[in-house]
């Protein structure tokens, strides 16, 4: 929190006002955010059923699509307003994401999958390496897996790769989309203990989407969906 | 590390990770670049190796037949002299204001299925090949003597023989024929250096040795053609128009030649050299270029006997437009084989890209431009195509080195393993330049994928 600007001080993480996003060609819009706030640093849990627009949203945050309308600001910069090449650099730098499954190359080894997050991001290459290999250990990934290709890793092992690649770029915020969907109940477990753990020194604020209501209680905030969004469900 | 280079390793991981198929995809683009590459090369060596046959020849004369055969008979001694040239008609040829040289040759006889030709020593020094290089001994000298020979180079070391060595000529061209120049065994006076044309697969001998083989021990009648008067009767018996003066001949009772004349066709019939006192073709050389159609035409009216001339260059091109047209095919066929490898290797892309719709995700995710993407897609096809390329040039040049030891044997022509000649660079040029635009749509799926992530993602 200290490390940040003061321009970046006073914006929060998330920003969202009046914000609508419709698909082409559909006629109503899936999503209708009249206003949202998330903090910095603070890590919220985004409760939702399945197509109740959860991941739509998290897509819009991660700026891989635009919203339709209203304004939308991440960590104070307006992202639905610059260009393409403009809001990857900007993922690249700033925002971590990790999926539900599939977060890695399968060709590249668990190392070369972050070093290449590194590559796209602000960290750099020169450090980079040897903090690769540091949130790797921390994650309990042994050196030895490290140069293992990712398809070789057990899904477990993968997303635990992928808490790394995320963070590999020292983000200020962290997008999770249901990541123990695949874990069965102890790995779960572990591995949300584990995501606090390293976020804990980290100054980075975490949306974390999931249709498990409890997974919720080591989160500060609590938020469903269904509340955030006015717009009527369609399926 | 730079953007190239980390393309160009995801690119190469990537492919390492689907390698079966990429193997395959490999295989038939260097399978396919082979054949094009190879037709390609062929036929420039086939043009220029034609085309470098003969030089320093301004006409070629011989009885009349078609220009191709002459050529053929004359310059590649593939075929069947039908009708000869007479001696007196050489030296009236010989006698034309224009005319400097004239070579004679005569086919016939073989030596272990190679050809022999009976020629003057002149041959040496007018017959030229390539870039008017003259013919050079390697070893020794011309033949002086009678029973002398001197050997092409592919011969010589085809057989095995040296300076000095004796050997036997026979009649006609059968390994297995049965009627040897026994009586006259020739020895190696000189090895010629080798030409790469079919010079290299000859042997030769002077005309008198040739006069000598066939006169000696053959029916004693034909000493009798050293008279020019009995000759001209002789060679009448071999112009088929003249069988009906012939018949007319049987009528005479008691025709003291004719009797020895039948055994002479007889014994000819195994074999196409010419009787004695004439020749297959006459090299000529002119004074000037510009004489060369007066003389020409001087030959092709000439009256006593049915002659044509040919001028080895135009015919040279003819021969290689009748080949020509085939290696066109052959061209474009192997066009047709690359375009389609090509294209398999665009559908090997294309039904990839659902499984890489993930991957693509993450790399966007992890905010990797889609000209990132885009970029990846290309370079693997063009890695796919470069490993590709570079085995089909390494494998044609083995082929290549392969195949000469059979085309010098066969055809007297080696083939350069100069295989990136200006045309076939271009046509390297060619081949990426499809690559890239065969590509161009897969790579333009992937974009489109990049473009779509966040709203397939949404479909979850």
């Amino acid at each position: 929190m200290l490390i940040v600007t003061p321009s970046d001080s006073i914006a929060a993480a998330i920003s969202l006002d009046r914000l609508a996003f419709r698909y082409p060609g559909d006629q109503m819009p899936v999503l209708e955010i009249p206003a949202w706030r998330v903090e910095r640093n603070e890590h919220v849990f985004l409760q939702g059923a399945s197509g109740s627009g959860k991941s739509t949203l998290l897509s819009l945050l991660a700026g891989l699509s635009v919203p339709t309308a209203g304004g939308l600001q991440i960590l104070g910069d307006d992202i639905a307003n610059m260009s393409t090449r403009q809001r990857d650099r900007f993922r690249g730098a700033n925002l971590g994401v990790v999926f539900q499954q599939f977060n890695l190359i399968p060709y590249l080894s668990a190392l070369d999958n972050v070093l290449l997050a590194a590559r796209f991001g602000s960290a750099g290459m020169s450090g980079s390496r040897q903090r690769a290999a540091t949130l790797l250990e921390r994650v309990n990934l042994p050196l030895a897996l490290h140069q293992r290709a990712a398809s070789a890793l057990s899904i477990g092992q993968q997303q635990r790769v992928a808490i790394v690649r995320a963070l590999i770029n020292t983000p200020s915020l962290l997008l999770v989309d249901e990541p123990t969907s695949a874990l069965d109940h102890a790995n779960r477990d572990a591995f949300l203990a584990l995501l606090f753990e390293v976020l804990a020194d980290q100054n980075c604020a975490m949306v974390f989407v999931s249709h498990d209501p409890g997974l919720g209680a080591s989160f500060d905030t609590q938020v469903k969906i269904d509340e955030l969004n006015h717009a009527v469900a369609v399926n | 590390m730079g953007s190239f280079g980390t393309v160009l390793l995801v690119a190469s991981r990537s492919l390492r990770y689907r390698l079966s198929g990429v193997l395959l995809t490999i295989a038939s683009v260097a399978l396919s670049v082979f054949v094009l590459l190879g037709v390609e090369h062929v036929r420039q060596e086939a043009r220029t190796g034609f085309a470098s046959t003969v030089s320093g020849v301004d006409l070629i004369v011989g009885a009349r037949t078609g220009e191709i055969n002459l050529l053929l008979l004359s310059i590649f001694r593939i075929g069947t002299a039908t009708a000869n040239v007479s001696w007196e008609s050489v030296e009236q040829l010989e006698q034309q204001k224009n005319v400097v040289w004239t070579v004679p040759i005569s086919l016939g006889d073989s030596h272990r299925s190679f050809r022999v030709i009976g020629t003057t020593e002149a041959f040496f020094t007018r017959y030229k090949y390539g870039a008017k290089q003259s013919i050079t001994f390697q070893q020794g000298q011309s033949f002086e003597a009678v029973a002398e020979v001197v050997l092409g180079a592919r011969v010589a070391t085809e057989l095995g023989y040296q300076l000095g060595d004796s050997l036997v000529l026979s009649h006609g061209m059968a390994d297995t024929s049965f009627s040897h120049h026994d009586q006259l065994p020739f020895s190696v006076s000189g090895i010629l250096a080798a030409t790469g044309t079919p010079i290299d697969n000859a042997l030769f001998v002077g005309l008198e040795a040739i006069e000598a083989m066939h006169s000696d021990g053959e029916s004693e009648d034909h000493r009798g053609h050293n008279d020019h008067d009995e000759h001209d009767e002789h060679d009448g018996h071999d112009e088929h128009e003249e069988h009906e003066d012939h018949d007319a001949h049987e009528d005479h009772d008691g025709h003291e030649d004719h009797d020895a004349h039948e055994a002479h066709d007889e014994h000819h019939a195994g074999h196409d050299h010419p009787p004695i006192g004439t020749v297959t073709a006459v090299l000529v050389g002119l004074n000037s270029p510009i004489t060369t159609l007066q003389v020409k035409r001087w030959v092709d009216e000439f009256a006593d006997e049915a002659l044509l001339a040919i001028l080895p260059g135009v015919a040279l091109t003819q021969l290689w437009e009748l080949v020509g047209n085939v290696e066109a095919i052959l061209l474009g066929i192997s066009i047709l084989i690359l375009v389609s490898s090509l294209l398999g290797l665009n559908a090997m892309l294309l039904a990839s890209m659902r499984e890489r719709r993930r991957e693509i995700e993450v790399l966007r995710s992890i905010g990797a431009p889609s000209s990132f993407i885009v970029s990846l897609l290309m370079i693997e096809s063009l890695l796919i195509v470069s490993v590709g390329v570079v085995l089909a040039v390494l494998s044609l040049l083995a082929s290549i080195t392969a195949a000469n030891t059979l085309f010098a044997e066969t055809f007297g022509l080696m083939i350069s393993s100069q295989i990136l000649s200006p045309s076939n660079i271009t046509a390297l040029g060619l081949i990426y330049l499809t690559a890239i635009l065969v590509t161009l749509l897969p790579a333009l799926q992937a974009y489109r994928v990049s473009r779509a992530v966040g709203t397939a993602a949404a479909a979850d």
